[in-house]
């Protein structure tokens, strides 16, 4: 059901569609996946976002990992071996989330199975 | 691949997704000192040899080249291996039980271009003093006793 209200949101242009590359998310995650965020959806600790890197041009997913008291948010990757996350570049501003994750479209790999 | 997973794909080849980064720099996630520490090593070693050898020699100049060619390499490869421990492994956590984690790095960087310059034992042997205490606190990060030792 939750995968209909998702879909209908998408087609209303309520959420953006994001192609999620690379492993720092595995096993939540697998490359290639597709996913749908909510721009307007407040994260709280525990939502996976996507975020603009605070060094680089880049869109990135992560999780957030807590939410410090100055309101900026520590995220992490799932993934902790091999992800770049906080721990690298510290907490990143509010105004750095791009949306939170609110449905998984389509994984590729075997946890999609 | 599922049937989702691949109608998806055949739209995003019409109309691509942005991307979500969620890839990583270093995936083997395998770090040790001992690479900086063989490199310095050598490093001191052909440093020795080029004190120790006789100029006067038949074809000493060639042997000379070879040895500080093969000494700046080293000296270079010791830098690059300290830099991927200190940017890679070391994280901004470490610096509350490692404050001076920062200086250590760049001092030995440093140091390892000093090597690479001169021809100066002492500097060598300052240079494998420094990486190994960056040994000891890169393998008590880690919760590990590896004892310091060297190859020759």
């Amino acid at each position: 059901m939750n995968a209909v209200v998702e879909l209908w949101a998408w087609a209303r242009g309520k959420r953006r569609r994001f192609r999620v590359t690379g492993e720092s998310m595995v096993p939540t995650l697998t490359p290639e996946t597709y996913v749908l965020i909510d721009p307007h959806k407040q994260p709280g600790a525990g939502s996976l976002v996507v975020a603009v890197h605070p060094y680089k041009d880049i869109e990135i997913c992560k999780r957030v990992a807590m939410i410090q008291s100055d309101g900026r948010l520590e995220l992490s990757s799932d993934n902790q071996q091999v992800g770049q996350d906080s721990r690298h570049f510290g907490p990143v501003s509010p105004n750095a989330i791009v949306g939170v994750v609110t449905h998984v479209l389509a994984r590729s790999g075997p946890s999609g199975r | 691949m599922t049937l989702s997973h691949r109608l998806l794909a055949a739209f995003d080849r019409c109309v691509p997704a942005p991307v979500a980064d969620a890839h990583c720099d270093g995936p083997c996630g395998v770090y040790d000192p001992s690479s900086a520490r063989i490199a310095a090593e050598a490093v001191l070693s052909m440093t020795k040899k080029i004190v120790d050898l006789d100029m006067s020699a038949d074809g000493a100049h060639n042997t000379f080249s070879r040895f500080v060619a093969i000494k700046e390499e080293q000296a270079e490869i010791t830098k690059r291996e300290l830099n991927i421990l200190w940017h890679d492994y070391f994280k901004p956590n470490h610096l509350e039980a490692y404050p001076d984690l920062h200086t250590t790095f760049w001092n030995a960087a440093k140091q390892a271009s000093a090597c690479k310059t001169s021809v100066d034992i002492g500097a060598c042997e300052e240079l494998m003093s420094q990486i190994e205490a960056i040994h000891n606190m890169f393998w008590e990060s880690k919760g590990r006793e590896v004892p310091w030792y060297t190859a020759s």
